[in-house]
């Protein structure tokens, strides 16, 4: 029983994803095609965005701005990339990203506002400057090579797969080979400790701001080239569904533990989940009480998990 | 015996699998004063909460005049008649004092939404404050008083309970010889009136002045139990350590070398005009009550509190701001009071927490070779002697000597010429200490240079070639090895 | 000898000024601003922000936080327009509305004070299940109601004043006894002051989670009636990001995030402040994409502000307290 009840908790996530897998698969028509409709065009979009949200939360914090910083870096790059300055729009897309993150990174560690108020807030106000920006109007019709970026395909795996999977063996190598992603860990694990031990905690935090901001700009860049269209109310549900989805991969909000490679498999998850619900015809007004209803739920998980290893231990 | 109020019959209690305390025996009568006492970590203060209802016991029965208890809530050893006062303070700041005494059993005007009565509040408090000798109105919040005042209030929360018995645990930590002398009136007119107090303590010359009877414990188990007539302090100080106080510190004395560390005219928060220097192959201590400021002059020197004024020396270069970061880098360790929150990441291995220091030195690209990483951390866990299957352990699996190795071993993996012990043994075993001893006396004998604070007087004697000893912020003496003392520093402490 | 309530005062002195001073500018530079129709419309927004925010205010007290407030007045909203368009009759209408508050409110309450989850979070994961159900309710799509009684809860006047103005006034004051004149009131500053003495001394802290989590959950659905009852139709995104302007609200009057101190007093000023900022914009001529961002701006400085003022009295705190 004992042994049940822990393979259940340490792999609770591969369960997860296999259960929701077939219950979706069993009601398509063409099961093979959706799955890589899922893994090839959706999955990307929001591993991109949800590994910015995993990084934040190994610090100990987290990154409610992901869609407010995609749609401002996006609206205003867009002004540019319509121009067809499709180098300087992305190079300023990325820019601004990272300019919101060092914003987000300033008010959390100089300014001390907590994580979870700082970056909502900042949410708020970049979502209003766009609003501002956009006046209501939207720019499309980018020239192909700029939307080639998303739509292209290599070898018969879309872009995107290409692109998500660089940047998840970068974010790997960094976080887990390199001083710099060591000292975010222990940063995420005891901030105290690490200062104490001469980790500059409050470069590290703002670092993993800017890197989370550039993701989310990037990840905006991407679904405007596959749109077509830059709009002020792109990723409304970002930040709940890289929470959603970091947290069921096993990302702990305690901080210090877990990484993008986990968040994959809660990207999946989520990405499955949502297709399952698609599938089965429930209305996508749901989706709003179901991302809660996962955070609920991992966090729960997690609770147990400990709980578990603290049993096992005595 | 009708006289005994509370008996303890076989109580063992152990924390994550180390047993703490185990098959204690004891009995307090009515109206006596006895006292507990046992070197840091023997495990007065479990007992102490175990009686007091916030830990739950393992074994053992508890009799409260004569018929058998269960408590198992703070609430249930109040109803009973027992109440803590605890040594970290229960006080909310800001709320007033008055309220602070009646805290979750604040009398009721009317039954409709359970409204409090404020004036009888108001009423009460000040009539216990006036029977304790304070002149201060108890509307007043309590983060407007000093200690000793603060300290007043946990005795009036604990007697508007009508306790019958009255834990003390360590009282007089944080207050002056007057405000103790005041308390220990306190203390013989509660007697007087039928109390019975338990009062736990490190101070044994004050004991002689209030105890009836002695009960020392040792490592979870009573060694003793005297009544007070018949006990010296000698006799007192051998059942608790056990051993000859001199034997463990192994210390040789060689010349010192250059001059490392100084400060001038150092003031921050808690303290100020701190002049102290230390030496290579030297082992300077800070001695002083908690809350004289040594700890934060630690933390200053070590850039974690900012310099107010004055600088610090470093190997004779000025500094007037430091930073944990530029401390490091000059090769300062600090190895702090707080191992759980300060020392060691309790969630990581025994690996991450011995390279985090030297990480940028010892992988200049950046890049982190897991092998020779490894290698030094296995090195540096050897040559420490940290017991542990492998060094992938996590911290919080070890034991607490174990896991002030590992905070040691981080810095010395860091090659650190500079090295702050803040309570060092702080709740570790004998055993462990002397290691610890052991430890510090070999990086002496290289050539660092070592800063340490204890609230031990035997270890600092023991250990150190001088002794600071801090008074409110303020350096009052200097003692080299061969003038210092017990009697003598503690002079110039209180 | 100063009394607590004094010292209380001189706390949100500074605050009160600045009211003052906003008051006095926006009368002279904002056309409209300073009249009784305007006057008496800002005071029914002021009313309902401040019901939610008292509620908001024992949450915030507690050392917690309560993220799903905007989401609850929508459910709230959309759930009284419904029950009444499918006949029932109002009076279950609108305890259908506070029902669904107090059911968001038990389940924070549960998963903060007795789950002991990170409760912003736990409450952040609440205000989307909320939404969500608001958003499934109604399948997104605005429900009008024909009941006179809710648009006279919304916009109906009694001698001259809105409904809400008598409403809120005996609330409030109920509210204010409660919070510091009985158990309940102590037990909830207790246990923001140390949850641990709290514990210590007694207090049974989860059943006070649960019970506060449910009433700032009632209080919210509360306001979200009457932002139904002003329009006299429920919509699911009534109460978009209004937790935002409701903890602003409460920091602003002087209740910092680690809770123990402050109240309603200070929620009530800090409201007024608020009201009268979000008004003159508006009158001021800005645009709701200039306000939406001018406001949330205005509200984050206030936030870094209220943070680094505590920064520094906590450490002067420190100097004097040993904790």
């Amino acid at each position: 029983m004992k042994r049940i009840a822990g393979f259940a908790l340490n792999y609770y996530k591969v369960i997860l994803l296999f259960a929701i897998l077939i219950v979706s698969s069993s009601v398509t028509q063409d099961p093979v095609q959706n799955i890589k409709n899922m893994i090839m065009i959706q999955a990307p979009f929001v591993m991109i965005y949800s590994f910015g949200m995993t990084l934040a939360v190994i610090t100990g914090g987290l990154d409610l701005s992901l869609g407010s910083i995609a749609a401002f870096s996006t609206c205003a790059a867009a002004f540019l990339i319509i121009e067809d300055q499709i180098f300087v729009g992305i190079a300023v897309c990325l820019l601004i990203g990272a300019g919101l993150g060092l914003l987000n990174g300033l008010l959390i560690t100089k300014a001390k506002v907590n994580p979870f108020i700082a970056t909502y807030g900042m949410d708020w106000v970049i979502r209003g400057a766009v609003y501002i920006m956009m006046g209501g109007a939207m720019i499309y019709h980018f020239s192909h090579d700029f939307k080639v970026i998303a739509d292209g395909s290599f070898l018969g795996i879309s872009n995107l797969v290409y692109i998500a999977f660089a940047i998840l063996a970068i974010l790997m190598f960094v976080f887990q080979k390199t001083v710099f992603g060591r000292n975010v860990y222990s940063t995420g694990a005891n901030i105290k400790v690490s200062r104490l031990t001469g980790v500059n905690t409050d470069m590290v935090i703002i670092i993993v701001y800017m890197i989370s901001g550039v993701l989310a700009s990037t990840s905006g860049l991407l679904y405007v080239a596959r749109l077509d269209c830059a709009e002020a109310f792109l990723g409304k549900n970002f930040g709940l569904q890289a929470l959603a989805a970091t947290l069921i991969g096993g990302t702990s909000l305690k901080g210090g533990k877990g990484g993008v490679g986990n968040t994959v498999i809660g990207v999946l998850i989520m990405v499955f989940l949502m297709n399952c619900l698609n599938v089965l015809k429930v209305s996508t007004l749901w989706q709003d009480a179901v991302f809660g209803l996962v955070i609920v739920v991992s966090a729960l998980l997690e609770m147990a998990k400990q709980r578990y290893a603290n049993y096992l231990q005595l | 015996m009708n006289d005994t109020i509370l008996e303890i019959r076989n109580i063992s209690k152990s924390f994550s699998g180390v047993p703490v305390l185990e098959d204690i025996n004891m009995s307090i009568k009515k109206s006596e004063v006895h006292v507990i006492v046992g070197e840091n970590g023997a495990g007065k203060s479990t007992l102490m909460k175990i009686i007091s209802g916030v830990y739950r016991k393992d074994k053992g029965d508890l009799f409260f005049e004569g018929k058998p208890v269960q408590i198992n809530s703070v609430q249930k050893a109040l109803n009973v008649g027992i109440g803590i006062i605890h040594q970290e303070f229960n006080l909310l700041p800001h709320r007033s004092i008055g309220q602070n005494i009646f805290l979750g059993r604040e009398p009721i005007k009317s039954n409709f939404l359970k409204v409090i009565d404020h004036d009888l509040i108001c009423k009460k408090s000040k009539e216990l404050l006036d029977y304790l000798g304070l002149d201060i109105d108890p509307r007043t919040l309590v983060y407007n008083l000093g200690i000793a005042q603060q300290q007043m209030v946990e005795v009036a929360k604990a007697l508007c309970f009508k306790s019958k018995v009255l834990i003390m645990d360590e009282p007089t930590a944080t207050l002056t010889r007057k405000e103790t002398v005041k308390l220990f009136e306190i203390i013989r007119k509660l007697k007087s009136e039928g109390v019975s107090i338990i009062y736990i303590s490190h101070r044994l010359e004050e004991i002689k002045q209030i105890a009836d009877t002695l009960t020392v414990l040792r490592d979870g188990r009573i060694v003793g139990d005297l009544s007070i007539e018949n006990a010296s302090i000698d006799q007192i100080i051998r059942m608790m350590v056990g051993r000859e106080i001199k034997d463990q510190y192994k210390r040789q004395y060689h010349m010192h070398g250059e001059e490392v560390l100084k400060t001038e005219n150092l003031g921050a928060k808690r303290f100020s005009n701190v002049n102290i220097n230390v030496h290579r192959g030297e082992i300077v201590g800070l001695s002083g009550l908690v809350g004289a400021g040594r700890t934060e002059i630690a933390k200053t020197i070590f850039g974690e509190d900012a310099i107010e004024k004055g600088s610090v020396n470093i190997y004779g270069k000025k500094y007037h701001r430091m930073s944990t970061q530029k401390a490091t880098k000059l090769r300062i360790g600090l190895v702090p009071e707080d191992r759980k929150e300060e020392g060691a990441i309790m969630e990581m291995s025994i690996r991450h927490n011995i390279v985090h220091a030297v990480l940028p030195r010892l992988f200049k690209s950046s890049v982190i070779s897991k092998k020779t990483e490894l290698a030094v951390a296995t090195k540096y866990m050897e040559e420490l002697g940290i017991k542990a299957p492998s060094v992938n352990k996590l911290v919080k699996l070890l034991s607490g000597g174990n896991q002030q190795k590992v905070v040691i071993a981080k810095w010395m993996c860091a090659d650190c010429e500079i090295l702050i012990f803040d309570e060092p043994t702080r709740g570790i075993d004998v055993g462990a200490k002397a290691e610890i001893y052991g430890i510090m006396s070999e990086l002496v004998e290289r050539g660092k240079a070592i800063l340490m604070i204890s609230s031990d007087l035997p270890e600092l004697i023991g250990m150190c070639d001088r002794i600071y000893t801090i008074k409110d912020g303020m350096v009052t003496a200097e003692f080299s090895r061969t003038e210092a003392t017990q009697e003598k520093i503690l002079a110039a402490c209180v | 000898m100063k009394r607590n309530d004094y010292s209380r005062y001189r706390e949100i002195k500074g605050l009160l000024a600045g009211v003052l001073l906003l008051f006095v500018f926006m009368s002279f530079a904002a056309e409209g601003f300073f009249g009784w129709y305007n006057l008496h419309n800002v005071l029914k927004d002021l009313l309902i922000l401040m019901i939610v925010a008292s509620g908001m205010t024992l949450v915030i007290l507690l050392g917690k936080i309560d993220m799903s407030a905007g989401s609850v007045m929508s459910l709230a909203s959309i759930v009284t327009t419904l029950l009444l368009s499918y006949g029932f009759h109002i009076a279950f209408a609108l305890l259908g509305g506070l029902l669904a508050g107090a059911i968001i409110g038990l389940l924070n309450g549960y998963l903060v004070g007795v789950l002991n989850l990170n409760h912003f979070v736990a409450t952040f994961a609440t205000m989307s299940i909320a939404k969500g159900l608001a958003l499934v309710a109604c399948n997104g799509d605005i429900i009008s109601s024909d009941s006179d009684i809710l648009l006279f809860i919304g916009t109906g006047k009694i001698f001259g004043l809105f409904f809400i103005v008598w409403f809120a006034a005996i609330l409030l004051l109920i509210m204010f006894f409660v919070s510091t004149k009985t158990k309940f009131g102590y037990k909830i500053y207790s246990i923001g002051g140390s949850e641990q003495v709290a514990r210590l001394s007694g207090i049974k802290t989860s059943n006070v989670y649960l019970v506060t989590y449910v009433i700032a959950g009632i209080l919210a659905a509360l306001g979200g009636i009457f932002m139904a009852g002003k329009a006299n139709s429920g919509n699911a995104t009534i109460g978009d990001g209004y937790e935002f302007s409701v903890i602003a609200t409460v920091l602003i009057g002087g209740t910092p995030f680690e809770g123990g101190k402050g109240g309603l007093l200070g929620t009530l000023i800090g409201a007024i402040f608020l009201v009268i900022l979000k008004n003159g914009l508006s009158m001021l001529g800005f645009t709701p994409a200039w306000q939406y961002a001018l406001i949330g701006l205005a509200i984050l400085i206030a936030i870094v502000a209220d943070v680094s003022i505590n920064e520094r009295r906590k450490a002067e705190e420190k100097r004097r307290v040993k904790l």
